[in-house]
């Protein structure tokens, strides 16, 4: 994905997005019933604003105490049959998964969502070396039958209609056309069952990774990331850092505020909890279980002033609730996060040479901060980053000219009282230069200053 | 809350979630329940470990040893949770996680003893070495991925019932 990023494009890329009516219609109607399912759900818990107090206290335990709680989860994996990696980047974790799915011999793999395996492009590389991945997650495996990446980290397909799904079925699959989503559903399960049952592998991601037991804990409602953590041989989990509680007793809070917050379920249909490989006894487990665990730029972050976007749980509702995205959709931010969560994600970890268009992707009307689970301060987080995209100069060069020339005059008595009657007298050639959509936005000055009005 | 609200809130939370839930007096009860549930053409998977399951299986027509190859799996559950309305399965006693997977039915036989009220309760009894795997199951396989319309039964079960005994 990284080479592939288009952030820079973020403004084209909106562009067209804004332009494409039934793309507009999907979103809107996939984040308002995302929107009232959440409410509902949350209307029914009542100590909801305790909760999320709570969880957002146990990931800044997390962050505080990450490598102690990375090296406790390590020792406890190991002990329960794992062998757990640390792999420094994208490229060094796509190499290893490669290199442990080749020794083996692995010529398919089953795969279970995971954005993480989006972030660093491992279904590319796997490919491109011969290997199989299919994708298992019925959203997952729709927009890889079209070569697609995924538009929101819950629903990836959340672009497509039903048609759409139906029309590329019976392309691919060589199926009778339906767009009955129950029908669609059937058949994918049927498709995806064989392969469950032939792959050599199984590739999943992980919710959470609970530092005390050695434990991999995954949401899903479909079943797909039980049978590829339980059913293959071989199960490879993917997982960035950040993604440690500390104790099993912490899941409580989680399970209550993660399905809540992305779907409005109030538990998902299944919970997996994998803690090593098979033990003497027992009749099911992989034999054999490889946990990477991606840092990519995230101890960067954690000894920075950004370090709070790392308590994020990946529930999405940030993007639901923002004006931004439910009007330009999950493409146009370029890379693999989108939405709020997403712009602040993507500029502190691919820089903001790579993604400063983004840091324009608010209107910091706060509606994010709001929602967020485990109380991230976005709003005062995107303002850091405007920040920082002002003081390595890469904004844009209207309002870098507008904003000198206004420090100039603010300094300077005269110069502000020359200045305002220059501006009166040159405002529609301002406005001209300016551009309709930043000098027409402002005020005609008007002929009596405000502090000429004062005694 | 006492055992039998919790009993009641668990039944309750279960069928929100599109389980089939039922409580039923015995062993004797229960097969006669499993009975009504489970065609005769159905083919089987009951592991007969503990003694509600021999009960269940002495009912069972077509029983098979190969949960893959089921079109039912009948199991008792290592627990259930009332406050959200899950069984949990895990690879205790030699059983397989799978079993409450892949098989297009699956029907949970839950002792009300074993009832959690909370999942806070349930999570503190796990203590510090859960089985290999464990899954926490609420309702049938679902998703709604396509347009957001709820369908039934992607990769699991497409048919959950839970009956506490």
């Amino acid at each position: 994905m990284s080479e592939l990023q288009t952030s820079l494009n973020f403004r084209k890329n909106a562009e067209r997005a804004v332009a494409d009516p039934s793309l507009r219609a999907a979103m809107r109607s996939a984040t308002d019933t995302f929107g009232a399912r959440r409410a509902a759900a949350f209307a029914a818990l009542p100590d909801l604003e305790l909760l999320r107090d709570r969880a957002s206290e146990i990931r800044m335990q997390v962050l505080d105490n990450l490598p102690a709680l990375l090296e406790e989860f390590g020792r406890n994996a190991k002990r329960a049959g794992a062998t757990v990696h640390r792999a420094s980047d994208a490229a060094a974790a796509r190499e290893m998964i490669l290199a442990l799915l080749k020794e083996r011999g692995v010529r398919m793999a089953a795969k279970g969502k995971s954005m993480v395996s989006e972030e660093i492009g491992l279904n590319a590389h796997l490919e491109a070396a011969g290997i199989e991945v299919v994708e298992t997650d019925l959203g997952e495996y729709i927009i890889q039958l079209e070569g697609e990446t995924p538009s929101h980290i819950i629903v990836p397909a959340i672009h497509k209609n039903r048609q759409q799904v139906g029309t590329l079925f019976a392309e691919r699959l060589g199926v009778p056309y339906s767009d009955d989503p129950q029908v669609l559903t059937k058949i994918a399960r049927r498709v995806m069952r064989e392969k469950f049952l032939a792959a050599d592998a199984g590739i999943s991601g992980a919710n959470f990774a609970i530092a005390q037991t050695g434990t991999l804990a995954l949401f899903t409602n479909e079943g797909n990331g039980r049978m590829v953590t339980s059913v293959p041989p071989l199960h490879i989990a993917i997982l960035s850092l950040e993604k440690i509680l500390p104790r099993l007793a912490d899941l409580p809070t989680f399970i209550r505020l993660l399905p809540r917050s992305a779907t409005g379920q109030a538990i998902t249909s299944y919970l997996s909890l994998i803690t090593g490989t098979r033990k003497e006894g027992e009749a099911t487990g992989a034999r054999e279980l490889h946990i990477v665990i991606l840092d990519n730029g995230r101890s960067e972050i954690l000894a920075g002033e950004c370090r709070e976007m790392l308590k994020c749980i990946r529930c999405g509702a940030c993007m639901n609730v923002c004006p931004v995205y439910r009007t330009v959709g999950g493409h146009a931010y370029g890379w693999t996060y989108p939405g709020p969560m997403g712009m602040v994600l993507t500029t502190l970890l691919t820089g903001m040479e790579m993604s400063y268009p983004l840091v324009d992707a608010s209107t910091l009307c706060g509606a994010c901060v709001e929602v967020c689970p485990v109380r991230i301060p976005l709003v005062p987080l995107i303002l850091k980053l405007r920040e920082r995209r002002v003081g390595l100069g890469l904004s844009d060069f209207k309002e870098r000219l507008g904003m000198w020339l206004f420090r100039a005059a603010a300094k300077n008595p005269e110069l502000f009282f020359w200045g305002e009657r220059v501006s009166r007298l040159f405002w529609p050639l301002i406005r001209r230069v300016g551009g309709k959509d930043v000098a027409g936005r402002l005020p005609n000055p008007s002929a009596m200053a405000f502090h000429r009005r004062m005694p | 809350m006492t055992r039998e609200e919790t009993i009641d809130l668990f039944l309750a939370r279960a069928a929100l979630a599109a389980a089939g839930s039922r409580r039923v007096a015995d062993g004797a009860a229960l097969a006669a329940v499993i009975v009504q549930l489970v065609a005769g053409d159905k083919t089987v998977y009951c592991p007969a470990l503990s003694p509600l399951e021999q009960a269940a299986a002495a009912v069972l027509v077509r029983r098979v040893e190969e949960y893959a190859q089921a079109e039912v799996t009948v199991e008792e559950v290592l627990a259930g949770i009332a406050e959200t309305g899950s069984i949990v399965c895990a690879s205790v006693e030699g059983r397989a996680v799978q079993a409450s997977l892949l098989p297009s039915h699956h029907l949970a036989i839950l002792p009300a003893a074993k009832i959690y009220a909370t999942l806070d309760d349930f999570f503190q009894n796990l203590g510090a070495a859960p089985p290999t795997n464990l899954a926490v199951i609420t309702g049938p396989s679902r998703t709604a991925d396509i347009e957001l319309t709820l369908a039934i039964g992607v990769h699991g079960p497409e048919r959950l019932d839970v009956i506490v005994v």
